[in-house]
């Protein structure tokens, strides 16, 4: 408990864990402007091909799930992989792991309290960003409704789903959740990554370069078949949740490769971390 | 007892030895000085020493306990800076003591205030470490490594970055805490000064091997050499060597040196001062460490 302690006091006293929470301030502020001002040509189209008004729709939980694809897909791997690269490359760049590692611990209790933070920091950011986006989308498009879903935004097939206010605001919270979970294993690679990097921007790169590639894979249609092996597909398993009904047992195998891939990603954290040698 | 025992410890980094097959006992209420040039392994065994990096071969005990077996118990009482200070820069100087140290009691804080205004930084403890001078980092780097009640403080070069004022009080410091009694201090420095005037045994290291190690006054013990200043030189080594066997040396300024071998240095003078030569000067000759270390890396002959 004194590791996580420590551990929790290193993460939430630097200003640098904030720049999520201000980032998602701003894109907030960006996104307003995307959807107030731009025609919507795809989003009217569809929404008139199957007999309904797209200004109907435009509330709160509306915003919320537009919200989620620049977000999730974009930003939140960019903050994830910052925080997993300050964990330990920045410690080690700035000597403090030498400073920390003099003291007796065992190194896999503090691999263990870094991932217990990371989880910590993931839950509480993706808390901020479900509010910041619910607050941003009541204060300008009024308060929740139905919401419409185009599915060929979440990669769920063609048409749309409409959602009663009750269930959207049910399925938006779970897709929060899941998202923060999924996290994990970006910031458990990322940790992996930092094992290996003297600098905290190196493992920082390095880790969303690898996820973007992963991502633009998972894409290549000559590649389909090998999707279920690229850790990103499980990482945007959370799509699944828009759907009606859902895919459990897709879900349920996503859940288990992230689990799967973020606790191989952990022992070989500590594993390497054990054995490593600091001399910085 | 052993306080810290190295036996036959050896590191390399790919194909460069850094340390080799070194030996080393150090025993509770020392103050132990490794000193060698930069890039002579001094770090590299410090830290192998207190588990930041693991030997090739042999083991290491600290305060009896096997540092690869029973890491934790070894390291329970040992506090040590090493190479620079690092601190977390957000943080104070005070919570920075609390999260390194890994003690969040009251305790903790009454004995930082303590060191801290011995050192004079206790009014800075509640600043930010970004804020901190070099000196100021390395002198609250000296206190972590007292925290929270060590037994073995490792140092080394404690005195970096300081000004001549802080490297004085740090000095002063490091003997005073080292007088408690049953605190050991092992410090390394590549300031033989600093070494002569602080710690009680040495042990001299070069190219990650050790070259000489023992008590600092076995090492600097007189020789019974005695320099002396006379009148006239010429009569003066005549008698000297009528009334003992040894090769005297001259120096400028009617200088002589000699090793006494059958005679006392007041003989000497009597049969001098008897033989209408006169005296000005006759003193014992004192060794420093520097000169007994350049004497020992080679870099003394040719002078």
């Amino acid at each position: 408990m004194l590791t996580f302690y420590i551990e929790l006091i290193k993460a939430f006293y630097r200003r640098r864990t904030y720049i999520g929470f201000g980032g998602y301030c701003v894109l907030m502020f960006l996104m307003y402007l995307g959807m107030t001002y731009s025609k919507k040509p795809f989003l009217t189209r569809i929404t008139s091909e199957a007999g309904l008004n797209l200004s109907d729709f435009m509330n709160g939980t509306f915003f919320v799930s537009m919200a989620l694809l620049p977000t999730v897909n974009l930003l939140f791997p960019v903050f994830v992989s910052l925080m997993a690269g300050d964990l330990l490359a920045a410690e080690s760049q700035q000597g403090t792991l030498r400073t920390m590692l003099i003291r007796p611990v065992d190194r896999w209790k503090i691999i263990l309290a870094k991932i217990a933070v990371l989880q910590i920091y993931l839950l509480v950011l993706c808390s901020f960003l479900a509010l910041i986006s619910l607050l941003t989308g009541m204060l300008c498009f009024g308060s929740p409704g139905d919401l419409l879903v185009p599915r060929q935004f979440f990669k769920l097939g063609s048409g749309l789903y409409v959602y009663d206010a009750d269930v959207a605001l049910k399925k938006l919270g779970s897709v929060y959740l899941y998202v923060a979970f999924s996290g994990l294993l970006l910031g458990s690679m990322g940790m992996l990554v930092s094992l290996y990097c003297e600098s905290s921007a190196a493992a920082v790169i390095t880790t969303i370069v690898i996820y973007f590639v992963f991502n633009i894979l998972g894409s290549l249609p000559p590649l389909e078949e090998f999707r279920h092996l690229l850790f990103t597909t499980h990482m945007e398993a959370w799509k699944l949740l828009m759907a009606d009904p859902v895919p459990w047992g897709k879900l349920t195998r996503s859940i288990t490769m992230v689990l799967t891939f973020s606790i191989t990603f952990f022992v070989l954290t500590v594993l390497g971390f054990t054995r490593k040698d600091v001399n910085c | 007892m052993n306080v810290i025992e190295l036996n036959g410890v050896s590191k390399s980094f790919r194909d460069r030895v850094a340390v080799k097959e070194f030996n080393l006992q150090v025993e509770q209420g020392e103050v132990f000085g490794l000193l060698g040039r930069n890039g002579a392994g001094k770090s590299t065994t410090i830290k192998m020493m207190l588990g930041l990096i693991a030997p090739d071969k042999g083991n290491i005990r600290l305060m009896g306990r096997d540092l690869a077996q029973e890491h934790n118990r070894a390291l329970e009482r040992v506090g040590a800076l090493v190479e620079r200070p690092s601190f977390y820069e957000y943080l104070t100087g005070r919570k920075n003591l609390q999260v390194l140290a890994r003690n969040f009691g009251s305790d903790l804080d009454r004995k930082s205030d303590e060191l801290a205004e011995r050192l004079g930084i206790l009014n800075r403890l509640g600043d930010k470490v970004s804020t901190y001078s070099q000196g100021m980092r390395q002198k609250l780097g000296i206190v972590l490594s007292m925290l929270p009640d060590s037994r073995l403080v490792v140092l080394d070069e404690p005195t970096n970055g300081l000004d001549p004022q802080g490297i004085r009080e740090v000095r002063q410091f490091i003997r005073e805490f080292a007088e408690q009694g049953d605190v050991t201090v092992f410090l390394s420095s590549h300031l033989l000064s600093e070494v002569e005037q602080i710690c009680t045994s040495l042990a001299v290291i070069d190219m990650g091997e050790v070259m000489v190690k023992g008590p600092i006054s076995e090492m600097l013990k007189e020789e019974n050499e005695v320099e002396l200043q006379v009148g006239s030189v010429t009569r003066a080594v005549e008698i000297i060597q009528s009334v003992c066997e040894s090769s005297v040396s001259e120096f400028p300024n009617n200088r002589l040196r000699l090793n006494l071998k059958s005679i006392s240095a007041a003989e000497l003078n009597r049969r001098l001062v008897n033989a209408g030569i006169e005296v000005s000067e006759l003193r014992p000759v004192k060794r420093t460490l520097e000169e007994y270390f350049l004497h020992l890396t080679g870099e003394g002959s040719g002078g």
